[in-house]
Order: C-alpha cells, then sequence, then structure tokens
C-alpha cells in the first residue's frame, strides 16, 4: 500500500512513525484479507446492507428548526452567522 | 438507600409507582455510587447535572397521578456515541471533545418518552473502533470484576455502569459485537436487535450497514422493557423497518414449546477455551431443561466472517468520518502560526490531530479498500461473501429456531495485552461480526464465571425480526442458570 498516497486521498496527516507502522500493519492486515480470493463468488450479488430495504420517499417539506444559534455555537470560528475558516489559497 | 442501586430499572419504576421511593431519591443512589466507584472505572464521560431536576418531574408526575411510562425514573446511561441535545457528545474522541448537540437521537428521545432520565454518557472506544475501550481519547475503562481486565467494548462504559450498578440499563451501539462482547466480559445481558428495528437518527455513524443500538442491563426482562421503548420506524432513519414492535415483556414466560437449537459446527471446531466450553454446557443443560432439542447446523462462510466484517466496516466508516473536516463542528488545529498550504493540507491537519490511531489505521484501510483499482479486489469481493454468510443463516434457520454459540473465544484479556496487535484484537470478533453482516438479533446472557472469577456470558441468535423468540428463550434460560454473582468491591 502505497501511505502516502492513501492517507492524502483520506485527507489525513500521518506521523511519520504512524507511516512505518500502518505500513507493516497494513501489510499483514491486507494479507490476512487474502483468504477471501478462495471464495467463489460468480454471479454472487453483492450484499450492502442486511435487509430488504425499499426507497422511503416523502413530501419535500421545509420545517422550522430552532436550533441555528445552538449550532453556529459549536463551530471553531463563526463571523456573525457564517461559518469562518482561515485563509486556504 | 444503598439497596436502590441492585434494583432492576422494573422495580424501580414499580417502586416509584407505588409510592415506596422517589424517583430523586433513585437517581441520587446511582450518582453517589457513580461518585464513588467511576473515578477507579472510568466508565462516563460526562454526567447530567439536570438529572435530578428531571426525576422531580417524575416525582410529580406520581404526586399528581398521572401516566409516567414504563421506565418512568428509571436512570439510563447512555454511550457517547449518541446525541443528547445540550449534553457533550464525543463518540470518544478529541474530534468531539467539546461537541454539543443540537438535538437528541431518536433513541434517546424515545426513552425519554417513556420516562427513562438520561444519567451520563459512557466512555466508549474512539468512534467504536475497538474491541477493548481502550482506545477512547477519555483513558482506558476498566473491568469491574477485576481492573487489570479490560471491560471489552466498543461500549465498554456502557457494559460496566450497569455492571458495577452506576445505572440500571444503558444503551451501547453493536456494529461487530460492541454489545454483546463487554455484556459477556461484565457479567450482564447485552442485545443487538435486528438492523433496522432501531433509528440509527442521531448516533455518530460508524459503519452504517451494521451499526445498531441496542441495551445493557441485568435481566432480559429489562432489556426487553428497553427495546419495546426504543423500537420502531423512525421516519428520521429510512432504513427502519415498519415490522410491528410487539408487547415483547409480557409473552416472556409463555411456554417456548419444543424449540430446535442450532449449534453451527464451524463454531466449535478447534479447542475451544475451558472457561468458554464450560458456559456453553451450563446453557446446553438449561435448554434440554427446557424440553428443547439440538442440532448441528453449518455456516461454511464462518472463517470470512472477520475478513469481510473488516473491510466493510473500514470502507464505511472513511466515507462516514469525512464529514469530519474541522469547518463547522468539531476539532480545528491551530493555523496561526502556521497557515494552511491549501485546502487539503486544512483538512488533513484539522483529522490528523483530531482522530487517534486506531480511527486513522481504519480510515486509511478503508480509504484503500474503496480505491480505484482495489475496489472489487476488497470492499465489492467482501460484500459477495457477506451475501454468502446470509445465506448460511438463512438455511440454518430452516432446521432450528435458535442458534447458541460462544460470545468470544476466551474470556475478558488484560488491559495492554492486544493493543498492538490489531490482527489479534480484530479475531476476537469471529463469534459476533458474522451476526451483524447477516442483520440477525442476537443477546449476550451471562452464565458463569471463568476460573480467573471474570463473567462469561454464551450468544443467542435468532432469525431476522425474531426477537420474540430470542428474548422468550433467553428469558427462561435465565431463570434455570440462575448467574446471581456481582463484582465483589461494588
Amino acid at each position: 500500500m502505497d501511505i502516502e498516497k492513501v492517507a492524502t486521498l483520506a485527507r489525513l496527516n500521518l506521523s511519520d512513525a504512524e507511516k512505518d507502522k500502518f505500513e507493516a500493519q497494513m501489510s499483514s492486515i491486507l494479507e490476512y484479507f487474502e483468504d477471501l480470493k478462495e471464495v467463489n463468488t460468480e454471479g454472487v450479488f453483492p450484499l450492502v446492507t442486511p435487509t430488504e430495504i425499499v426507497n422511503a420517499p416523502r413530501e419535500d417539506i421545509a420545517v422550522d428548526w430552532e436550533e441555528a444559534d445552538n449550532a453556529l455555537s459549536i463551530a471553531p470560528q463563526v463571523k456573525g452567522n457564517l461559518f469562518q475558516v482561515p485563509p486556504v489559497v | 438507600m444503598s439497596d436502590l442501586i441492585n434494583l432492576t430499572a422494573k422495580e424501580i419504576n414499580s417502586g416509584i409507582v407505588g409510592k415506596k421511593f422517589k424517583a430523586t431519591e433513585v437517581m441520587q443512589a446511582f450518582l453517589d455510587q457513580i461518585s464513588t466507584k467511576d473515578k477507579c472505572l472510568n466508565s462516563f464521560i460526562s454526567l447530567n447535572d439536570k438529572a435530578i431536576e428531571q426525576a422531580k418531574i417524575i416525582d410529580d408526575k406520581v404526586a399528581s397521578g398521572s401516566d409516567i411510562g414504563i421506565l418512568g425514573g428509571v436512570p439510563v446511561a447512555i454511550k457517547d456515541m449518541l446525541c443528547t441535545k445540550g449534553l457533550k457528545t464525543t463518540a470518544g474522541s478529541k474530534m468531539l471533545e467539546n461537541f454539543i448537540p443540537p438535538y437528541s437521537a431518536t433513541v434517546v428521545n424515545k426513552l425519554e418518552a417513556s420516562g427513562a432520565i438520561v444519567i451520563g454518557k459512557c466512555n466508549q472506544d474512539e468512534f467504536a473502533m475497538g474491541s477493548s475501550n481502550e482506545t477512547s481519547y477519555f483513558g482506558a475503562c476498566k473491568n469491574p470484576w477485576d481492573t487489570d481486565y479490560v471491560p471489552g467494548g466498543s461500549s465498554g462504559g456502557s457494559a460496566v455502569a450497569v455492571s458495577a450498578r452506576m445505572a440500571p440499563i444503558s444503551i451501547g451501539t453493536d456494529t461487530g459485537g460492541s454489545i454483546r462482547q463487554p455484556a459477556s466480559f461484565c457479567g450482564v445481558v447485552g442485545v443487538k436487535p435486528t438492523y433496522g428495528r432501531v433509528s440509527r437518527y442521531g448516533i455518530v455513524a460508524f459503519a452504517s450497514s451494521l451499526d445498531q443500538a441496542g441495551p445493557f442491563s441485568r435481566t432480559i426482562e429489562d432489556s426487553t422493557l428497553v427495546l419495546e421503548s426504543i423500537c420502531g420506524q423512525d421516519k428520521y432513519d429510512s432504513t427502519t423497518s415498519d415490522a410491528s414492535v410487539e408487547p415483547w415483556s409480557t409473552g416472556l414466560s409463555d411456554k417456548v414449546g419444543v424449540l430446535k437449537v442450532g449449534l453451527p459446527k464451524e463454531y466449535f471446531e478447534g479447542t475451544l477455551d475451558v472457561d468458554v466450553k464450560r458456559s456453553i454446557d451450563i446453557a446446553k443443560d438449561s435448554l434440554k431443561e427446557m424440553g428443547c432439542e439440538f442440532v448441528e447446523v453449518s455456516i461454511p462462510h464462518t472463517k470470512y466472517s472477520v475478513p469481510i466484517y473488516y473491510i466493510i466496516a473500514t470502507s464505511e466508516a472513511s466515507s462516514n468520518l469525512a464529514r469530519y473536516d474541522g469547518v463547522r463542528f468539531g476539532h480545528r488545529a491551530n493555523f496561526d502560526d502556521k497557515p494552511a498550504a491549501d485546502l487539503i493540507d486544512f483538512y488533513c491537519r484539522n483529522r490528523g490531530e483530531g482522530f487517534g490511531t486506531e480511527v486513522k489505521r481504519r480510515i486509511t484501510l478503508g480509504t484503500f479498500t474503496l480505491s480505484s483499482g482495489y475496489y472489487d479486489a476488497y470492499y465489492k469481493k467482501a460484500c459477495q461473501v457477506r451475501n454468502l454468510l446470509k445465506q448460511d443463516f438463512e438455511k440454518s434457520f430452516k432446521s432450528c429456531d435458535i442458534i447458541l454459540s460462544p460470545v468470544t473465544t476466551t474470556p475478558a484479556f488484560k488491559i495492554g495485552a492486544r493493543i498492538s496487535d490489531p490482527i489479534a484484537m480484530y479475531k476476537n470478533d469471529i463469534f459476533t461480526t458474522s451476526t451483524n453482516l447477516a442483520g440477525l438479533p442476537g443477546l449476550s446472557l451471562p452464565v458463569t464465571l471463568s476460573k480467573d472469577k471474570l463473567p462469561i456470558g454464551v450468544q443467542l441468535t435468532a432469525a431476522a425480526f425474531n426477537e420474540s423468540k430470542l428474548l422468550q428463550v433467553a428469558h427462561q434460560m435465565e431463570q434455570l442458570i440462575s448467574f446471581k454473582e456481582k463484582p465483589s468491591n461494588v
């Protein structure tokens, strides 16, 4: 596994120690996953959720939500009623 | 009033209704127990400072003759994965160290509608990723039976709270065994309902196709009452089922008739730990006494359950945890001294600082298994084998009504014993992960003590939406087994 590439895809800063540790661990974890290859899955539908779920559409109706101030109060940084972030360019 | 902490939820509710004691007295007794015992056990991250005030409202209702609900006045401890409006919800992570939710999870709303009072929020593995409660940012939680041992995880704090009489009931979440395994390690009942029974709305998402919340308690009857309260379709979670929630608690003692109990041959291959084997023998004796018959069943894909689980769970986690970007809530790194190079650097630093090692390991793994070029070999393959595993269970339930198995391969292990070896830790979940992959209901029932005086439970698994049979059988086994031990220092 190209740990640098995957960490960037995951938007995750890893320390050098973490990178070294993960690299070794990932290779043994992936080796452990290799067992799956022996299972014949030709024509088997990939099951992404365990129960039979059908779409549950509903009317798109706006409802009042009184918690906007609370939602802003837990933000790392706000300006007025906006979320604020540091310059990123 | 120290005897109040040894009462069941059912007894507490009846005592309050019958005016034998007050809800405020009950709440105070549990808060006192927490203040004496939890410094060492570390099972709570936050306490509800309005708990006594809320108990007073119940007492006022009793005084005026109003209905207080089936859990009226009963303190409930909630895993810190479930949002509680106005009460800090951390998911055991630095990422959410200061997160105060602006709304409550449906489970919490339902419990409160049944009269239960949140006493506090329980310690857990960070984002529920762990089997020992050692990955929590707020420190390891300890097993009340022997504090050198782990309580299990990820819902360790919820299991400890009930085991050490700091709450009569609690709520955990179970993605691969995170309710059943700590229940077994701590000598309490823990139930994972069928996928879709309980709304996931307001529960911090780990792996959405596996996560399910459920109760811990000291009796099956108490867990049943909690399930009656929290199960049901929710318009805020489109994966919840419209299956009716029956009054399970009224039928617990009904005769079960001649039931067939399945023993999966793959689970009993090789040498079982002697204590685990003894727990199974005790469970079998009770089932025999109930008139049940045993049949051998086969779950041929058992050996793949841990790899399938870790591919699917980490893949889903890598996607679910993408929301923690440090913009609207959660941890943000300090950019005053060292400005962000670009937007990606901004995200990477917020996330790199906010997440702990196990969470980073799983996000990394899940990102890889979903990435271009590897998706088919890992994620898609795992989903296909998951389908075969689910079919194994469907076939088995044609020849049996319920499955008996161990919960884990061994009783609780020592703190630090497995934390540096992820695969050893993951393999621990061999008997529990299949239930989540197949979406089935399962529970852990305490049975006996090991030679080291640590509790061991057995696992019962039923067909999807057959909670009724699951709870009935477990309740009747519980009466026969009569496990009455409790941790010595509580």
